[in-house]
């Protein structure tokens, strides 16, 4: 399994915050992964407006386009992370998959709880070790 | 003797403190710095500022420590050291500085935080390091401040801060001189 892209999109699905990890970021895989936050983010208004109930964050596997694989992740404030991968040979358990939205997850906390945080822009070095820190494991 | 204030803190700790959320006061001391930095502008300005709260909170701070510790007289600066840091610090923030850096002359100390739970989720900005900001100076001002309450006039400086860099955060406390019943004089 490969981590291709993380993004944080805020209750308005406005990105607020988007890394990928490719081997050779370029203008037009930036775009590309926006692209598909849009798409996904249709298809999370879906699951979520007939969810059965809204105790459990993580979506799921969210759409499949091409070779990649979007899972998604709502907070309870309404934020959404979705993560891209590229798709594996072998069967994801969703545990792994789970274990990485809540180390996103933990890392979002911190940062939103830093008092010199301005609202709506995350940019945060701790958050970006975090990120880089599930890149390097997930993404080698 | 240092066993001794160590136990002092540690049963004032349990027996004689009311509990109260750690996160309601993490955030209201950063929503505090923040609110300073946007009204001053200019984090030197800060640093005073939350120097001088720390005065006011240090000088009505160090009566409630006596009321809940029956601590005597210390026998010199080394033990008045030792009991801001055992007693003191564990009482309040319930974490136990290390003392060390004595001067020759024995009038000034360092303290030591290896953990200080005001800094929990704060990331300073890039300005803020640039300028000088001492995020946790309260606790400089608390400590002038109940010195003074003790007949010592000091000066209490951070020098060194995790959120700036550094490996750990560093108080200088220097003892400038006693005061033989005096009236200590207000700040502004």
């Amino acid at each position: 399994m490969k981590l291709r892209c993380i993004a944080i999109l805020n209750r308005q699905d406005i990105p607020v915050y988007m890394r990928s990890f490719d081997d050779a970021p370029s203008e037009e895989s930036t775009v590309k992964y926006q692209y598909l936050a849009h798409t996904s983010v249709d298809v999370i208004e879906e699951r979520m407006a007939n969810a059965k109930s809204s105790s459990d964050l993580y979506l799921g596997l969210l759409q499949t386009v091409g070779e990649l694989a979007i899972y998604g992740y709502v907070l309870n404030t309404g934020a959404r992370i979705l993560l891209v991968i590229s798709v594996p040979e072998s069967v994801v358990r969703s545990a792994a998959i789970r274990e990485i939205f809540q180390q996103i997850h933990a890392g979002y906390i911190a940062l939103i709880c830093n008092p010199f945080n301005e609202g709506g822009k995350l940019v945060s070095s701790k958050f970006d070790l975090i990120i880089n820190e599930l890149g390097r494991v997930h993404a080698a | 003797m240092e066993k001794q204030y160590k136990s002092v803190g540690e049963e004032a700790w349990k027996n004689n403190t009311e509990k109260a959320s750690a996160e309601l006061f993490i955030f209201t001391y950063g929503s505090l710095v923040v609110q300073l930095a946007k009204d001053y502008e200019d984090y030197s300005a800060v640093n005073k500022q939350l120097d001088k709260m720390g005065y006011n909170i240090g000088v009505r701070l160090v009566d409630d420590m006596m009321a809940r510790t029956s601590l005597e007289r210390c026998s010199g600066f080394s033990a008045t050291a030792e009991v801001i840091a055992k007693v003191g610090f564990k009482l309040f923030l319930n974490v136990v500085p290390t003392v060390t850096n004595w001067s020759a002359d024995a009038k000034e100390f360092s303290l030591i935080l290896d953990d200080n739970p005001l800094n929990d989720f704060c990331e300073l900005p890039p300005k803020a390091v640039a300028d000088g900001l001492w995020y946790s100076n309260v606790l400089c001002g608390v400590i002038r401040g109940a010195l003074e309450m003790m007949q010592m006039q000091t000066e209490v400086a951070y020098v060194r801060d995790v959120l700036r860099g550094d490996d750990v955060s560093e108080i200088r406390v220097k003892l400038v001189r006693m005061l033989d019943e005096e009236v200590p004089a207000s700040d502004d």
